[in-house]
């Protein structure tokens, strides 16, 4: 027998302590006496014999995967779940820019606000795509993205009735994504928001509203905080699941909470706050404080399960297009001297980076023998690909959250503490 | 009363046949659930730039 390669002891209160599973997400929490005897057995597991109590407790590690026979690979059981996940058959992810223009001008922006936009020949060379794609998958996963996509709202209202029914047609779900900055969200566009069937918005506020403004403000120079945040409330009463984003640096890091004193209690469930320091902001700060103090408040907390995927490039069965239809590798990639291909008369149309592009994805992380010995590496899967291949020594540890693994697990346990005490287990 | 205990090999025994029966339910899992390697909506917002 022997130890998970993933397993870790985190201090939780004075008298708990929890032996977690990076690779599982399984945990136990322990108070001091059975600590001492996990512990010992953790420290020193092959012994001549074993008290009764001893060989339980193993037997219980054995069956919650913490412990195993020494015939398990567990590197060969990431690697077959990273690759069932980038070459799953299961949903089409379409992830289109509406447009590269913003009424937004932000301080940290790493975007060029082209004015370029979608056009109708775009708009039906989507549909046409979408009209094959949802013929071969269960699912199509459409996320609208920018700039700032509600300025080509009508597009959005059409082309969303459209895709819808093409799904229905095909028996293929649909469902969308929209990643906004807020401003826009008038009363109009929340009353679309059910029949362009958006069930996720994230939206960002970074700070309250002197904070915020400075880092947010509108293209005139106007603040934007007051409309955000307005909007935001009456988003929060539809029937729409909202990631909170704030982005972190040390000017605004002490007035986080008071932000998110500012939602009323009773929503704070239906929103995923999701935070990240500046990427300017070097060394990272960490964000442990904030969002334990987040899940007090009654915030929901993202990180509790590995998804052995890092961002829509994971996955084979993605499209990321610009608004003139060329076809780049990410969410983040919007210069077009980025594109690897096109999407021209509802096909994929590659150009010879996109051999390049696709060798990058099918590589997997657990050939990085740093990676492979990283306790980290099934929660982190190696971090962006974009950051990867720009520094072959790149990491991902405490970026962007600046959270280390031990900060990670005990925000998963207070997470469930708080809002899944069921699933909390005791030895 | 001297307490019983348990020697290695039998616990190694036990050990590998729990073990693998974890791997067997994992493997289950795996093929039964269509679900479990789709993307997730959580793929789409965690990136450490900004919006």
């Amino acid at each position: 027998m022997k130890l998970s390669q993933f397993n870790l002891m985190v201090g939780i209160s004075p008298n708990e302590t929890a032996l977690y599973n990076t690779l599982t997400r399984n945990y136990f929490l322990l108070d001091s006496t059975k600590f001492e005897t996990v512990n010992g057995l953790i420290q020193n597991l092959h012994r001549k014999d074993y008290t009764e109590e001893e060989a339980d407790v193993i037997v219980n590690l054995t069956k919650n995967r913490f412990i195993m026979h020494n015939g398990v690979d567990e590197i060969e059981k990431i690697r077959n779940r990273e690759e069932a996940v980038k070459t799953q058959q299961y949903a089409q992810v379409i992830i289109l820019k509406t447009t590269l223009d913003c009424n937004f001008r932000c301080i940290y922006c790493y975007q060029e606000h082209d004015p370029i936009r979608m056009d109708d020949k775009l708009q039906e060379d989507m549909i046409q795509y979408v009209t094959e794609a949802s013929k071969k998958y269960k699912r199509i996963s459409f996320v609208w993205f920018g700039g700032e996509p509600l300025l080509e709202l009508d597009r959005m209202k059409i082309m969303s009735q459209k895709l819808i029914d093409i799904c229905n047609e095909n028996d293929c779900e649909y469902t969308a994504a929209m990643t906004t900055n807020g401003y826009l969200l008038n009363d109009d566009i929340l009353n679309n928001l059910e029949a362009m069937r958006i069930k996720k918005a994230q939206i960002t506020l970074d700070g309250t509203a002197i904070h915020h403004n400075l880092a947010r403000p509108h293209m005139d120079g106007s603040g934007t905080f007051d409309v955000i945040y307005h909007n935001i409330l009456k988003i929060l009463s539809l029937d729409v699941d909202l990631t909170l984003r704030i982005n972190v640096n040390p000017d605004n890091y002490l007035e986080i909470e008071n932000l998110l004193d500012m939602i009323p209690t009773e929503m704070r469930s239906k929103v995923r706050v999701c935070m990240a320091n500046w990427f300017q902001t070097k060394p990272k700060l960490s964000l442990y404080s904030i969002y334990k103090a987040a899940i007090e408040k009654g915030y929901s907390y993202l990180g509790t399960r590995n998804n052995f995927s890092i961002c829509e490039r994971t996955f084979d069965n993605m499209i990321s297009v610009l608004p003139n239809g060329e076809l780049v590798s990410c969410s983040e990639e919007c210069k077009r001297t980025a594109a690897f291909g096109k999407l021209e008369n509802g096909a994929i149309i590659i150009n010879d980076e996109a051999a390049a592009f696709k060798a990058e994805n099918r590589a997997s992380i657990t050939e990085n023998e740093r990676c492979r010995n990283c306790i980290e590496l099934p929660m982190c899967m190696g971090g962006c690909v974009q950051a990867r291949l720009k520094k072959p020594n790149y990491c991902a540890k405490f970026v962007p959250d600046g959270l280390s693994v031990e900060e990670k697990a005990k925000l998963h346990i207070f997470s469930d503490l708080r809002f899944n005490p069921e699933a909390v287990k005791r030895i | 009363m001297e307490k019983k205990r348990v020697n290695i090999e039998e616990l190694e025994a036990v050990v590998t046949n729990e073990s693998i029966n974890v791997e067997k339910e994992d493997e289950a899992n795996a093929r039964n659930s269509e679900v479990i390697s789709q993307p997730s909506d959580d793929t789409f917002i965690i990136c450490d730039n900004h919006c």
